[in-house]
């Protein structure tokens, strides 16, 4: 084929555009890490790449909520070993005035101390994390949860808690006197359960999440002071009330009253370190899910570095071979273009 | 009889011949480079023995009379120009057409970089992290503002997409406005260039259907042809007088020395007519630019709606499909969040229907949202968010009760949704929405890549070999100029025998 020199010089700069292009887009690929980046340069893993950024965010989401809820749960945990502490200072102090020898000025001053250590107690009752009361229930920072009515028993979101009654779903009600004189089951206000979603597979029907699918966060604080009151003995099953009625008993030298308290105190008091248990296990099944999701956001990285990412050897090897076209393409042009038979006359 | 002179006039023909052939070389060598310029030949033949003569006799006292210089001629093969711009018009069909979906792609953010935080992808994810900062503290303006701000953010983002499709929309109009005036002017040159080349009294033809013609008038019209055809399919036929037809289409766009033209015009939907100017019949081309731009300028997918609506999926589908997001959005955010009654449960209206709080709406011309009529290019936070602040979104500022806010995050994330458009219908998230929107895109701007490179690949090569007819080869004309030169020195050698002879005949016979 008789071969034109505008071929020549056409086809030579096109294999020079090639050449310098491949080099390009491969450095490219170096400097960036990035096989590509363009979705249309690779639209099947380019759309797998965009999938999986998508579920890595949820994941970090969720790492960032397992966090959250977790020192939450931290810090109320903390709260709940402080009135751990507080319940055996009571007990030591019932012990002590069931065999109080000093009479009436003893008693007194033991009566005292369970009064502030039942003070202590309201106080670690209705801690904060952040702006939001920590064993309220749905209860956002509006009001503290627990206080004293008149008569210095304790109420809940407003609800004198030896009222309180619960369903066998777990909800809590009272019987609500309503205008004609009649009584009404009637939720406790402001004592929803909170979810969180922290991975488990949120399911939901219409605004209620499926209690298995999240994470509850809200602590209603009737689960682990108590609520009610004993139908045997009827003194309250609430240890703050408990501790009220001592603190009373004592005062009034009640031995009896002081005997059958200090046993309520302790049947309370186991029940209440079974949810402080139950709050560590909490604290470790979110350490489990942290781990779990930071395994997940980093196998979903992984998942994106292999769909786009550039293999360094390879990508290095084949720098040397574009590196070595290029200058053999230079070269090439160098020789071949200029020279015609026109060179070689005399 | 062999008259006296003869000889003469045989070498003086060769000397001629060979002086002009070494033009030629020169020409040819001058114009390596050029572009569109063919190579030419002075096509030469022996002088013809004149066998008229009343007296009988043989020929041999006329023969031997020299070359004859017939023409200079062009190395043409008009079958390899007609394949070549047969490919040439494919190929720009879909370098256009990847051209136009490439910034279809550079504004939809994500798809030009599937790391980009700042397309939809982003802002999707944005609301997502801002609605679980909200439900883990659902009391607080601070964290219904955040809300606020990422809904903020998605509806500029949609605007802003909206924006740079309208105006790449635009910009390729104008830029076809453009083509089809250039379209026009070389249609219009080639007709004068026919004028010219038929009236050029030299043209003759020289038995291989090509012609001792104006070579450089030649040259100039099949460059400009080979430009027409990436603007659209020719269809090119040769007159006896040198000049030729152009058919575009299928219509005819020069006819000789008159050339019809094309008229584009921007319809009020923003799609594109283009007409002949002379009958206002519709154009209907396979190949070229032209087709491409209008494919993708009025390209609505399986959305078409009107008689100017095309199939493809061009700038008007992805903004079909930016609309349908948006309002598939306000549908979710407006229907989630229920206004609580005095009674702390949902409000209902006479029907027994929820009442929902409105998040998202279009924005109209008095400044007023409408939730009803929302689209990429108005999508915005309601009034009544904008007025009564962050807080709006908040359900009850007393206390975190029912999972609405947990709901909107299911919804635009993890629930099916079915995304409705004129004529074409996506269930899936808003995510898959999004993935299968740019996939779509992609796979088409690959597909046309491709395409574009194979028939580039398969032009070339058409290119390649018309040179190698058409092109000038340096060494070839070196050694046609030595042998052009040599040939010269042998006529000018003859001349001197021929002198010498003469010299004989004339001054030296008979004396002694």
């Amino acid at each position: 084929m008789r071969v034109a020199d505008r071929s020549t010089t056409r086809n030579y700069l096109k294999q020079l555009n090639g050449a310098k292009n491949d080099y390009a887009k491969t450095a490219n690929q170096i400097y960036t890490g990035n096989r590509f980046t363009q979705l249309s340069d690779d639209v099947s893993a380019g759309t797998r790449v965009l999938r999986t950024r998508m579920d890595q965010n949820k994941s970090l989401t969720h790492l960032g909520n397992v966090e959250s809820v977790n020192s939450e749960l931290t810090v109320a945990e903390d709260n709940m070993t402080s009135i751990n502490d507080i319940l055996a200072q009571v007990h030591s102090l019932a012990v002590k005035a069931s065999n109080e020898p000093n009479g009436e000025i003893g008693l007194e001053s033991i009566a005292n101390e369970i009064k502030n250590l039942k003070e202590e107690l309201l106080v670690f009752a209705n801690a904060k994390y952040g702006e939001k009361y920590l064993f309220g229930g749905s209860n956002a920072s509006f009001q503290a949860p627990f206080a004293e009515d008149d008569d210095g028993r304790l109420t809940y979101n407003g609800i004198p808690v030896d009222d309180i009654q619960q369903k066998t779903d777990g909800s809590y009600f009272y019987n609500k006197e309503m205008d004609d004189g009649t009584f009404e089951e009637t939720p406790i206000p402001m004592d929803e359960d909170v979810y969180m979603d922290i991975g488990l597979g949120i399911k939901m029907t219409e605004s209620q999440i499926d209690g298995d699918s999240g994470f509850l966060i809200s602590c209603s604080g009737l689960d682990f002071l108590g609520f009610g009151t004993d139908p045997e003995t009827g003194l309250s099953n609430n240890i703050f009330n408990v501790i009220k009625d001592l603190e009373e008993s004592v005062r009034e030298e009640d031995t009896e009253l002081i005997g059958k308290l200090s046993t309520q105190l302790t049947t309370r008091t186991d029940s209440f370190r079974a949810n402080l248990t139950d709050m560590g296990s909490k604290t470790k099944f979110l350490s489990t899910m942290q781990t779990r999701l930071e395994n997940t956001v980093d196998n979903q990285q992984v998942r994106i570095n292999q769909l786009m990412g550039t293999d360094d050897v390879e990508a290095a090897t084949t720098l040397m071979m574009n590196d070595a076209v290029l200058k053999a393409v230079q070269q090439m042009g160098a020789q071949v273009l200029p020279v015609s038979l026109m060179d070689f006359l005399r | 009889m062999r008259p006296t002179f003869m000889g003469f006039e045989a070498a003086k023909s060769s000397i001629f011949s060979n002086q002009k052939s070494l033009d030629i070389v020169g020409n040819n060598l001058a114009n390596t480079n050029t572009p569109g310029y063919t190579r030419q030949r002075v096509a030469r033949a022996t002088v013809v023995t004149s066998t008229t003569s009343r007296l009988a006799g043989n020929r041999v006292g006329l023969a031997g009379q020299g070359v004859e210089t017939q023409g200079v001629s062009q190395t043409r093969d008009a079958f390899l120009d007609q394949r070549f711009r047969e490919e040439y018009s494919k190929a720009s069909y879909h370098g256009q057409t990847s051209g136009i979906l490439n910034t279809v792609q550079s504004a939809l953010g994500d798809g030009a970089d599937i790391t980009d935080e700042s397309g939809l992808y982003g802002a999707l994810t944005q609301i997502y992290e801002n609605l679980n900062s909200y439900i883990q503290e659902p009391t607080m303006e601070t964290q219904a503002n955040l809300v606020m701000s990422s809904f903020k953010n998605i509806a500029q983002v949609l605007q802003q997409m909206d924006d740079s499709l309208t105006n790449a929309a635009n910009q390729f109009t104008e830029d076809l406005h453009i083509d089809v005036a250039r379209v026009n002017d070389i249609a219009s040159q080639v007709a004068h260039l026919n004028k010219m080349i038929s009236e050029d009294s030299t043209i003759m033809s020289n038995g291989d259907s090509s012609y001792f013609g104006p070579n450089e008038l030649l040259d100039q019209r099949n460059l400009l042809l080979d430009e027409l055809a990436g603007y659209g399919d020719l269809t090119i036929k040769e007159m006896p007088n040198g000049s030729i037809n152009v058919d575009m289409g299928g219509h005819s766009l020069v006819d000789h020395d008159e050339s019809d033209a094309l008229d584009v015009r921007q319809n009020d939907d923003n799609t594109v007519t283009m007409k002949w100017r002379s009958d206002g019949e519709s154009i209907e081309m396979s190949n070229g630019t032209l087709l491409a731009s209008v494919h993708y300028l009025n390209g609505k997918g399986h959305n078409v709606e009107t008689s100017n609506d095309e199939p493809h999926q061009g700038i008007p589908y992805y903004r079909d499909q930016l609309d349908t997001f948006a309002s598939a959005l306000a549908q979710v955010a407006n229907n989630t969040i229920p206004v609580l009654g005095d009674d702390g449960e949902p409000a209902k209206d006479a029907d027994g229907k929820i009442i929902y709080k409105t998040l998202l709406g279009g924005k109209e011309q008095n400044g007023e949202t409408n939730p009803a009529n929302v689209t990429a290019d108005n999508i915005s936070i309601s009034t009544e968010w904008s007025t009564e602040g962050a807080g709006y979104f908040i359900y009850n500022k007393e206390e975190n009760i029912e999972d609405y806010a947990q709901q909107l995050a299911a919804q635009l994330t993890d629930t099916s949704f079915t995304f409705k458009s004129h004529g074409e219908s996506f269930e899936g998230t808003f995510a898959e929405f999004e993935v299968s929107m740019l996939g779509k895109l992609g796979t088409d701007i690959h597909f046309h890549q491709g395409r574009q490179e194979s028939y580039a690949q398969v032009a070339d090569t058409f290119l390649d070999q018309r040179d190698s007819i058409s092109g000038v080869n340096s060494d070839e004309e070196t050694a046609d100029m030595l042998m052009y030169q040599k040939s010269y020195e042998a006529a000018a050698r003859v001349m001197t025998v021929l002198d010498e002879l003469l010299d004989v005949v004339i001054n030296r016979m008979g004396s002694i």
